[in-house]
């Protein structure tokens, strides 16, 4: 609505009247009234002045020419669903066609992506082995063999296994395998004890003792191997020892072997009716993830125990490196080999799919 | 002269060619209307297609009336939802597109010299950028009423609204012109040139 304030709301005429005019919609009346509001007030005769001129412009528009004709062929109304009388619906196969023609391009960069990341996935745990494998100044801990593991039940975080080659008496007859998981338990505890005493003296004694004589035909040989049986890599960080630490060390824990020894020695009577199998495992899994602890925490608290412990590991952990650098690389090729299936399976789809997609191109192009 | 409503039952009984004869004679309406609402030429010939297929589809629902009407709705309606999808993936500035420099009707008409030619590609790119301005129901009813020439009463039927609705459209759309093009005067040709007694 417009106001004109030289002429007064007698002219008051709004640009619909005034655009209604132009195209001759009003009704007599309303004629009438824009008419003499023109005639009377310059303002509204500039506007209809303005709006004819605008409509005359618009009525010099040139028709744009029509660039096709837009008649409809058979094919076009049928494969939009429409119905054409006496034409044939298109077959289930050529509906099929239709359909997948847009999808397939997209489909195959789908698979494709997805080989992509298979190819990936077998590919990456090895290298990240390779590389754990190789690391400078640490005592990795390799996996234990398959066999071990699974007597060993669920893995816990990290196990020492404290190994006893512990040759029983005469008269105790050929150790059983209960006894034998009793010395393992003992054994254990035994290092557990090793670790504190060095822990508590760590003062040097004046000169190693050689292995005992009198318990040389009671035991040939106590070894501990430290065994990670977790994914992930114990390392135990220890500084360099001195000649003078090493023999120290190596006789306490020498000392405490002895104890050891004859600690197992000194329990041949008949022990109560042994556990089930599993629930000893459970109790030589357990005391051994005891000692793993306490055998770290001496080690990382205790510099001086160090070098005793690792007189026995740098062959064990040599040993263990090398001989468990084949299980692991087996362990770690195994989802490379779950996956070949998959890769193979995905390399033939996608080419099977890159050849429909050519001749989808093909049709449509004819 | 075509029997329409002869064309439209056969049509409507699946007779593709008798349609085909229908869209003959529609489809400069339907692409005129089609390129001034939607900018381009191939946005116009896009629209005008789906039109026509729609129009044949939904035959069934045809009444009778007039079938004019009823064919510039379905256009009216595809140039709508067809800038609506180019408002949500738009791949360029819209209002470029709403000026289409290699249209064919830039092509010399040999009855006409050349400055005239030039005069009329100006104005004719000076309408369409002015249209282009304008919001699309605007659009339409403009382009239904002053470009094509169609009564109020059958805007109205197309646009499926009253004829109030119509005028006060018509009306909000040509003050919105005015001002287009009173903006760019010095390049309308000076009969139209809205300067002289048009309050600034």
């Amino acid at each position: 609505m417009t106001f004109s304030p030289h002429s007064g709301a007698r002219f008051e005429i709004s640009d619909e009247l005034l655009s209604a005019y132009v195209d001759g919609q009003v009704t007599a009346a309303e004629r009438q009234r824009v008419e003499e509001a023109v005639a009377a007030a310059p303002e509204v005769a500039q506007r209809l002045h303005g709006l004819q001129m605008t409509v005359a412009l618009l009525r010099q528009a040139s028709p744009a020419p029509v660039p096709r004709a837009f008649v409809l062929s058979e094919q076009q109304v049928l494969a939009s669903g429409g119905r054409v009388a006496g034409a044939r619906a298109p077959s289930f196969f050529t509906r099929l066609l239709d359909a997948l023609t847009p999808i397939m391009p997209l489909a195959t960069a789908a698979v494709a992506a997805v080989l992509v990341l298979a190819v990936g996935l077998a590919t990456w745990p090895r290298q990240n082995v390779y590389e754990l494998a190789s690391a400078p100044q640490e005592i990795a801990l390799a996996p234990a063999p398959a066999g071990e593991m699974e007597r060993a039940g669920p893995p816990p975080q990290a196990t020492v296994v404290v190994e006893m080659a512990v040759e029983a008496a005469p008269a105790d007859g050929p150790a059983t395998p209960a006894e034998d998981q009793e010395a393992a338990v003992a054994g254990g505890e035994a290092v557990t004890e090793t670790a504190m005493a060095a822990m508590a003296a760590p003062e040097p004694i004046p000169t190693p003792t050689p292995a005992p004589a009198e318990g040389e035909g009671e035991e040939r040989a106590i070894q501990s191997r430290v065994i990670e049986e977790s994914p992930t890599t114990l390392r135990v960080f220890a500084p360099t020892p001195t000649p003078a630490e090493e023999q120290d060390a190596a006789m306490a824990a020498q000392e405490a072997i002895t104890e050891t020894a004859m600690a197992a020695k000194a329990a041949p009577e008949p022990t109560p009716p042994p556990p089930p199998a599993s629930v000893e495992e459970e109790n030589a899994a357990v005391a051994a993830e005891e000692g793993i602890t306490e055998t770290a925490m001496a080690a990382q608290i205790a510099p001086e125990t160090a070098p005793a412990a690792e007189e026995n590991l740098p062959a064990l952990t040599e040993e263990d490196a090398a001989g468990a650098a084949q299980p692991a690389a087996e362990e770690d090729a195994r989802p490379a080999a779950r996956l070949r299936p998959l890769i193979y399976g995905l390399v033939g789809l996608l080419a099977l799919m890159m050849a429909t997609t050519l001749l989808l191109r093909r049709r449509s192009a004819r | 002269m075509i029997d329409e409503q002869k064309l439209v039952a056969a049509a409507q009984g699946g007779d593709l060619p008798a349609f085909n004869q229908l869209v003959l004679h529609y489809q400069g309406l339907a692409y005129n209307v089609a390129y001034r609402v939607m900018g381009t030429q191939d946005g116009a010939a896009d629209a005008t297609q789906d039109a026509f297929l729609k129009a044949y589809k939904g035959l069934h629902s045809f009444r009778g009336g007039h079938f004019k009407s009823w064919l510039l709705r379905i256009v009216t309606n595809t140039c709508y939802d067809h800038l609506r999808a180019l408002k949500r993936r738009p791949t360029t500035d819209l209002e470029d597109l709403l000026v289409d420099p290699d249209h064919s009707w830039r092509v010399l008409d040999p009855a006409e010299g050349p400055a005239e030619h030039a005069e009329r590609l100006e104005l004719g790119d000076l309408l369409q950028w002015a249209i282009a301005q304008l919001p699309p129901d605007q659009r339409a009813v403009v382009v239904l009423s002053d470009i094509q020439g169609l009564s109020y009463e059958e805007i109205s039927e197309v646009m499926d609204t009253s004829l109030g609705t119509v005028k006060s459209r018509l009306s909000r759309a040509r003050a919105k012109l005015r001002h287009s093009l009173q903006a760019r005067q010095e390049l309308l040709p000076p009969q139209y040139r809205l300067t002289d007694g048009f309050p600034s």
